[in-house]
């Protein structure tokens, strides 16, 4: 019989075993893996608002000294009005500032190129001082890695812009000094009154506009006449969207859809939040230590969307969204629109246009969320950073973003690129541009509060989750959320 | 060094001490592992102990740490739900996944144990899913769930039964995903391999000759023998269990729900996207913790079914 070396193979084995169960216990205690940041397929085709960003909370930490301005460097460009927006000029070289800021950003190939060659003009304009221009492919990444080694963006886009402006309330610098002091360069009567009222934090200017985006009704003029529904009109109310969504969406006769009338948000806050303030109902207390979900007028907006779901039939529930989307031709009205998604309607040669969100019982619970710039409160070069974001919205600069598809949040540049024109004669559509521009002057802001993201999707959102599924009334719902709400405000908030 | 009589003795010069210490098998060692070692300090030990203290404060990330103590471990065992209700999802996943993971793993690895041609080319195959990315493998998997053009409710309605919004209902997401993991059993497939070719055909001969059949070969000669390995890719299983993250980051980010919001993901969503690096911190070594427990009860159950050779 042959003699078998066993015991070097249990040893081997044992080894192995132990071995590799330490590796992985310290593999395991080790931070988790950074993910790919491969966006989630989403169930209807149709482009969504990009995610708002992820909400840092900064704790209160020491505050440095707010700086105080130095006089602002000439030449000072001609500040372009309404009645008079001045050709774009080049970008003539002046001294006064030097040193060096940094410069931070996502990388967006559309916006990469518009930014690099803003930060070449800026440079033209001040060759004293050097401007590190960094292109993230993850901005909070980078970000949070800056801050953490102590070195931050003197400049930088904060994710989620405005509707986050309370998480930078501690690492932003307060820009109102420079705002005063160059009011009259600025042209501030030029800016959309609320993109500047939303920059402001308990008295601070803690950002400034790059671009807005506001909630308006897109809706498929094919679908529409297909169907021989008029087209909405800025007369719409929440019963109008009912009643054109009926004939509006179609299914084969197993009863499988095959077009809806409306797109639906149920997966974040943007929905229901929109749905609640057009009820009148604000959904924090005033010293935001209450969630008022469960008030009579919260429950009518969870029900109002509910019933066009489950009662009215004109959209989608959990499973039921289509491949394609509003830009596919499957859903006749998009609820939101958000201004990113534009392109991908005109690629598909939609007929469509734009009207302002539809009526409901108290208002049109617009939301309005601007894309921002923001200084480092620990800025070396505060001056430069306020003077890069300066020139970052001028009318020059504005109008290349708009000409590129971005909002614009100047009323000369309005003019001179999405109003072009009028309605009917518009190279692409929306032919409705003037009503972007109304519903951006009649929105509402973010709840000023930092830990609304996290509130939004960890507490609240559950419990809409099973409400969609039918498992929770909307009353259920909304009172189960803020009873979750309310504890998680008590215990964390 | 010490005179023996009678002879003189010559004092070992500081070089030839420097020389003589190089040269020993020790200090080769110590050289040719300190990259690992250093390594190991670095990127392993250093950010341990730093996630240690990070946990016992309050950091964003943006602003420095604050310390507070044990407040984060006591939020997280007192008023945090979310934790409990993670762990309740990585249990049951763990629960479903790892026998039958296990299993599958085993069957597959008998099949392809036969002596028939073609073996190495469905051993390729069967272990492709291990090598794609998990990213990759997740947006597959997520067209293979939709409702109406999925694989797998194609496949389910040969057999008259309408599938489910697998992902987008809480009653059903969990599975979808439990299902999905079965996807790359091949890790565990090879390995058993390995151990069943290890099996002494001696000892299958001497069953045969005792008149056992098929199932006793099985349960009484194959099963002892690779009990080591079982072992190995139950411990393994576990702690990879216990770090799933890809595929519900992607196909769920933990949704609806929250049914499928795994404690990988739990963690990584107050890290990065709450930024409560802190918070998240303290959950790293909850898990940490977690997984020594279990680990530890695996190997004291082990002593019992697992055989070591003789």
């Amino acid at each position: 019989m042959q003699v078998r070396p066993s015991t070097s193979r249990r040893a081997f084995l044992r080894l192995s075993v132990l071995g590799s169960a330490s590796a992985a216990l310290l593999a395991a205690c080790a931070a988790p893996p950074t993910p790919t940041p491969v966006p989630p397929p989403k169930p209807a085709a149709a482009p969504k608002p990009a995610a708002p960003a992820p909400t840092p909370t900064p704790a209160p930490a020491a505050k440095p000294a707010a700086p105080t301005p130095t006089a602002a460097p000439a030449p000072k460009p001609a500040a372009p009005t309404p009645t008079a927006a001045p050709a774009a000029k080049p970008a003539t070289a002046a001294k006064g500032l030097s040193g060096k800021i940094t410069y931070l950003h996502q990388d967006d190939p559309t916006l990469k190129v518009i930014r690099q060659g803003f930060v070449a003009d800026f440079v033209k304009k001040f060759p004293d001082l050097q401007v590190e221009h960094i292109i993230a492919a993850d901005l909070e990444q980078k970000r949070n890695a800056l801050f953490a080694a102590g070195t931050p963006p003197d400049v930088f886009v904060p994710s989620g812009g405005s509707q986050n402006i309370a998480v930078y309330r501690d690492i932003a610098l307060d820009l109102k000094p420079y705002v005063d002091r160059d009011s009259k360069e600025l042209n501030l009567d030029d800016f959309f009154n609320k993109t500047l009222e939303f920059m402001k934090f308990k008295g601070k200017t803690l950002m400034w506009p790059n671009y807005p985006i506001v909630m308006v009704l897109a809706y498929n003029k094919e679908l529409f006449d297909e169907a021989k529904v008029p087209y909405p009109t800025n007369d719409w109310t929440y019963e109008d969207v009912v009643k054109a969504g009926k004939p509006l969406t179609k299914k084969d006769s197993a009863g499988k859809p095959l077009q809806w009338g409306r797109v639906i948000d149920r997966a974040a806050y943007i929905g229901w939040m929109n749905a609640l303030w057009a009820h009148g109902q604000p959904i924090f207390n005033d010293d935001v230590t209450k969630i008022l979900l469960d008030s009579p007028k919260g429950i009518a907006a969870l029900q109002w969307m509910y019933d066009t779901v489950y009662k009215d039939g004109i959209a989608p529930g959990p499973g039921q969204d289509l491949q394609g989307g509003f830009p596919g031709g499957k859903y006749a009205m998009e609820w939101g629109a958000h201004v990113a998604g534009w392109p991908g309607f005109r690629k598909a040669n939609l007929k469509w246009d734009i009207v302002r969100l539809p009526k409901g019982p108290v208002s049109r619970g617009n939301r309005n969320a601007l894309d921002t710039w923001t200084a480092a409160a620990q800025s070396k070069n505060p001056d430069a950073a306020w003077e890069l974001i300066k020139f970052g919205s001028s009318y020059e600069s504005g109008l290349k973003l708009a000409n590129a598809g971005y909002a614009p949040y100047r009323k000369s540049v309005a003019r001179d690129s999405w109003l072009k024109g009028t309605k009917g004669s518009r190279a692409v559509d929306p032919q409705n541009m003037e009503d972007y521009f109304v519903a951006m002057e009649e929105s509402f802001h973010m709840p000023q509060v930092a830990f609304f993201w996290e509130l939004t999707l960890k507490v609240i959102q559950p419990h809409f989750d099973l409400m969609w599924e039918k498992k929770k009334t909307p009353e259920q719902a909304a009172k189960d959320a803020t009873v979750a709400a309310n504890e998680f405000l008590r215990t964390q908030g | 060094m010490q005179a023996q009589a009678g002879i003189p003795v010559r004092r070992e010069t500081a070089g030839e001490w420097v020389r003589r210490r190089l040269s020993s098998e020790t200090v080769l060692f110590y050289v040719f592992v300190s990259p690992w070692i250093i390594g190991f300090l670095v990127f392993t030990a250093g950010p341990m102990l730093a996630s240690l203290y990070l946990s016992l404060t309050e950091y964003k990330m943006v602003t420095p740490p604050r310390f507070i103590g044990l407040g984060n471990y006591e939020l997280m065992l007192k008023n945090d739900l979310l934790f409990w209700k993670s762990l309740s999802v990585t249990f049951t996943y763990a629960i479903f996944h790892i026998p039958l993971a296990l299993a599958i793993a085993l069957g597959a690895a008998l099949l392809l144990n036969q002596r028939l041609g073609g073996m190495p080319y469905f051993r390729t195959i069967f272990f492709l899913p291990v090598v794609l990315p998990a990213a990759a493998s997740s947006i597959l998997w997520w067209y293979m769930f939709n409702k109406d053009y999925g694989l797998i409710n194609r496949g389910l309605e040969l057999f008259g039964i309408e599938g489910p919004a697998w992902l987008a209902l809480s009653d059903t997401a969990l599975w979808a995903i439990i299902i999905m993991g079965f996807w790359t059993f091949g890790y565990a497939m090879v390995i058993f391999l390995a151990g069943l070719q290890a099996v002494p055909a001696v000892l299958y001969e001497a069953a045969e000759i005792d008149g056992g059949g098929r199932w006793a070969r099985f349960r009484h000669v194959t099963l002892p023998m690779i009990s080591p390995v079982l072992f190995f890719n139950l411990i393994m299983g576990t702690i990879a269990t216990f770090q799933v993250f890809t595929q519900a980051f992607i196909m769920t980010n933990g949704g609806p729900a929250n049914a499928t919001l795994f404690y990988a993901l739990y963690l990584y969503n107050n890290a990065f996207t709450y930024l409560k690096m802190g918070y998240a911190s303290a959950l790293a070594w909850a898990l940490f913790v977690i997984i020594v427990v279990l680990t530890t009860i695996n190997f004291t159950v082990g002593r019992r079914w697992v055989h070591y050779g003789n």
